[in-house]
């Protein structure tokens, strides 16, 4: 790589380390997995450099990181994955506004923390990437590679799910 | 509109995402209509809880000091394991001709590697260094920063650049003619690479200053199909690489020797 090269991902990549990192830390919610997925990514995002052309180098390297640690959660899952699916599969259900006050049946998990955690892959990473990142839409889709509208609606599922889990938590917090 | 419709724009109310008419349109709901707005209420409380418990983390140092390490002597590269190739497909199928010459020079620069630079990290290192950096430059657009076949453009545009002044001598009269020059990274330092021209062939020249004042003349060897020759003269360190014959690159390196005047250094 020539010192141009060098200077231009320093400048466009390596500022993202730390999101980089809490995006696998949270994805893969296992430090040393995050610590050698980060590194791999950053390697490969060193090979492909070439195919950077400017704009976002945030989404981009984030892009890198994400397919990375999808990668390792795939091949570190023994079973056949069952929480992926497609929208156009999965259209929401009519909107369950009774699932608020419906905790009573359901078992709360310790944290907010846990409940995240929890989440299934294609739900985690969008909330992840929203809340901890603070992400727009857009930029999201970029990272997952998944049109905004995808985008947007995993998010709401995503959060209904939280909802669910975590009312009495909410509610506590909410009076608190 | 209805709460129904409502409530279906909450997530997008609260990230910022909607429209500015839809947005007052949700406001204006919710000050009417307390259940919605609890629920607004609700979302956003989650929205903290989750910002608070999952806070943006610092990447650890050593991670950090690896992955600068990497940028710097890129040679460290683990070419990719053919599982994590095919997870890459889909986003980087429109890469597929960059991957293919990229990844067989990723190929390149890995074998051995791990057998010479873990073994010691002194001089097998450096010259598995240079041959990555030679191999680099071959890649598009990244031979030259300077091109000029004229010393007296190539040695100044190293100022600031390097903190030494490199010898810059032309050979063409002896059949091998200065290309330019480069800005490259060996070791994790910036060095000078000058690049000269032997009919079809690229010698890299790269140097940088020692610490010592020995005089030194390695034997020459070949890395990976490439021929180096290292020596050091005059308190600079050079390493030619080239695939040009090895007789040649001996011609090379004891014509830029006998050219060679004093570094001169900068400060």
């Amino acid at each position: 790589m020539s010192g141009d090269t060098v200077t231009q991902f320093e400048q466009a990549v390596l500022p993202h380390l730390d999101a980089a990192y809490t995006l696998a830390r949270y994805l893969l919610r296992d430090e040393d997995e995050a610590r050698d997925a980060v590194q791999d990514a950053y390697l490969r995002a060193l090979t492909y450099f070439q195919g950077f052309r400017g704009g976002d180098g945030r989404a981009w390297i984030l892009a890198i990181v994400r397919n990375t640690c999808h990668t390792r959660h795939q091949r570190s899952r023994t079973a056949p994955i069952t929480t992926s699916f497609e929208d156009e599969q999965h259209t929401p259900e009519a909107t369950d506004d009774s699932a608020i006050s419906a905790d009573a049946e359901r078992i709360p998990v310790e944290s907010v923390r846990e409940a995240v955690e929890q989440l299934p892959w294609d739900f985690r990473e969008v909330v992840i990437l929203r809340e901890v990142h603070g992400y727009s839409y857009k930029e999201i889709g970029q990272v997952v590679g998944v049109p905004v509208g995808t985008v947007m609606s995993r998010l709401s599922r995503a959060r209904r799910r939280l909802r669910d889990t975590l009312a009495p938590e909410l509610r506590r917090r909410m009076s608190a | 509109m209805t709460c129904d419709e409502i409530v279906e724009m909450i997530d997008p109310f609260i990230d910022g995402e909607l429209e500015p008419a839809a947005a007052q349109t949700v406001a204006a709901h919710v000050t009417s209509c307390a259940a919605c707005a609890h629920q607004i209420g609700e979302a956003r409380a989650m929205s903290r809880a989750i910002r608070d418990e999952l806070p943006s983390l610092a990447a650890p140092g050593a991670l950090r000091s690896r992955i600068v390490d990497a940028i710097r002597a890129p040679e460290s590269g683990s070419p990719m394991s053919s599982a994590a190739r095919h997870a890459w497909g889909r986003f980087w199928l429109a890469a597929a001709a960059l991957y293919v010459v990229v990844g067989g020079a990723g190929w390149l620069l890995g074998v051995g590697h791990g057998r010479s630079v873990a073994a010691d990290g002194g001089v097998s290192g450096l010259r598995d260094a240079v041959v990555a950096s030679h191999l680099r430059s071959l890649q598009a657009n990244h031979l030259l920063d300077v091109p000029s076949s004229d010393r007296h453009t190539v040695k100044p545009w190293f100022d600031g650049k390097v903190d030494f002044s490199p010898p810059v001598t032309d050979l063409v009269a002896q059949g091998f003619p200065l290309i330019g020059g480069r800005l490259d990274y060996v070791g994790g330092h910036p060095v000078a690479a000058l690049v000269y021209g032997r009919a079809r062939h690229v010698i890299n020249l790269f140097l940088w200053p020692t610490t010592t004042n020995e005089t030194v003349d390695a034997p020459a060897t070949t890395v990976r199909g490439y021929h180096v020759q290292h020596w050091v003269r005059d308190g600079m360190t050079y390493w030619a690489v080239s695939d040009v014959a090895e007789p040649d690159l001996q011609t090379f390196a004891s014509l830029v020797q006998n050219a060679g005047q004093p570094a001169e250094a900068v400060h």
